[in-house]
């Protein structure tokens, strides 16, 4: 078995393995902008018909255009991101994954919570 | 519902529950004092891609069947919450786990093992989401009567 | 053979690995407890009923699933989805998922650290409670899937679990007082 122990100076900050830390770097950022993308238009195509009619129209169906779109947005950041001249430190790496974490637990929250109002309260 | 159409459900709950399992795995393997990236590395990529699987698998079923067929059923049944809550959230944070899973996988293949607790608690938060949208799928699906 | 005949036994298999294995690994634990010390090969036993009951897990969730899916597409009348004692079933899974985590993030690194070193260090008496309560939530739990699994009854959602519960809830006291005297009298020699 591997032995790999977390190296402690780069938690600290240090600068890491160059391509292989931005690479990780854009695509979480992307993952979190594409989560808060996905919570938003779920939650606006309900409120907004003609948004849902677009994606069903563009799409063929409004489910399948949210995923295409998501993949997209998570494409486009997560090269535009490798362009963008990001630190390479594993702080803001780790930081970032933390803020995926709690984004999708967030969002997931307020999906659920959104339909519950929807299908009981209103 | 045709036999294509059976096997989509099928494989669509068996790659969901494979890509739970492979996060659990992951989950273990970070647990461990000397972790095997070897194994880690295997476990993500191959939840990653069953969750993809799912993702295809089950939208196929949802585009083609469920929404003219089966969603009528239930919404015209004892349970209609069973769609207007638990599906519409199901099919919403289902959207989340390929994006997550790819997340892990990048953060385990690129990431020498200097991530492992934030990776840790996104592999814990997939599993969690992967039961529960499990357990919303058994009860959207047993609603159909 | 059938699907239905070939998923039964795979489940029987998976729940076998599992209650075995979670049996076979408490009296052990305890048998480490009373010699007082940890070797190697014992920690290395441990580690593969691990593996077995982890293995379990998987064939019981998988062929259970199946089995599921089977009787929805084939016998969807018999509404055994909404069925209150599959949900306990499923709650008593989930719960012995998310145990065997802890059990792997917190107690077998206790166990190594604590190789070839006697149990009543301060530092293992101080986090041994984990181990314990771990333990008897392990132990409860892979019985009553077991007793639910073959147990044929009308009670609801929550008597079952509330019932389920009440036993987690005993068998923590009672493994963590056993579990107290063994360290203590492991000072006292």
């Amino acid at each position: 078995m591997e032995n790999n122990n977390n190296s402690k100076n780069n938690e600290v900050g240090a600068p890491s393995n160059g391509m292989k830390s931005k690479i990780l770097h854009s695509f979480v950022i992307s993952a979190v902008i594409t989560v808060i993308f996905i919570v938003v238009v779920t939650i606006a195509a309900e409120l907004t018909p003609p948004l849902k009619d677009f994606l069903k129209t563009v799409f063929y169906h409004h489910w399948i255009g949210k995923g295409i779109v998501s993949l997209g947005i998570f494409a486009i950041i997560g090269v535009l991101c490798l362009i963008f001249p990001l630190g390479k430190k594993d702080y803001w790496i780790s930081f970032w994954i933390w803020m995926l974490a709690i984004a999708a637990l967030i969002g997931s929250l307020a999906i659920t919570g959104f339909f519950i109002y929807e299908a009981l309260i209103k | 519902m045709s036999l294509l159409l059976q096997n989509a459900l099928v494989w669509h709950i068996l790659l969901g529950l494979g890509g739970i399992c492979f996060f659990v795995a992951v989950l273990v393997g970070l647990t461990r004092t000397n972790k095997n990236q070897k194994f880690l590395k295997i476990s993500s990529l191959l939840g990653l891609l069953s969750f993809v699987g799912s993702w295809i698998i089950g939208g196929y079923y949802y585009v083609v069947y469920y929404g003219s067929v089966v969603k009528p059923i239930i919404k015209g049944g004892a349970y209609p919450w069973a769609h207007n809550i638990l599906m519409e959230s199901k099919e919403h944070i289902f959207l989340f786990l390929p994006f997550l899973g790819a997340i892990v996988f990048l953060a385990i293949w690129l990431g020498e093992g200097r991530f492992n607790k934030p990776v840790g608690a996104l592999s814990l938060l997939i599993v969690i989401f992967g039961i529960a949208i499990t357990f919303m799928g058994m009860a959207v699906s047993g609603a159909v009567r | 053979m059938n699907w239905h005949t070939f998923l039964i036994i795979a489940h029987i298999i998976g729940i076998s690995l599992g209650v075995g294995g979670v049996t076979i690994s408490d009296l052990n634990f305890f048998k480490i407890l009373k010699r007082g010390k940890i070797s190697e090969d014992t920690l290395g036993l441990l580690k593969t009923l691990s593996f077995a009951i982890w293995i379990g897990l998987i064939i019981l969730v998988l062929s259970g699933f199946g089995f599921l899916i089977l009787l929805r597409l084939t016998r969807p009348e018999l509404g055994i989805l909404y069925n209150p004692k599959l949900w306990a079933k499923l709650t008593i899974t989930a719960i012995v998922l998310f145990n065997g985590l802890i059990m792997h993030w917190k107690v077998f690194p206790l166990l190594e650290s604590s190789v070839g070193k006697p149990l009543n260090s301060p530092e293992f008496s101080k986090k041994a409670w984990i181990a314990f309560t771990t333990g008897a939530i392990s132990f409860i739990s892979w019985y009553s899937a077991l007793i639910l699994g073959a147990w044929r009854t009308d009670l609801s959602y929550f008597t079952i679990f509330g019932v389920y519960l009440v036993l987690v809830a005993g068998a923590i006291i009672v493994m963590n007082i056993i579990g107290r005297y063994l360290i203590k009298r492991l000072e006292k020699i």
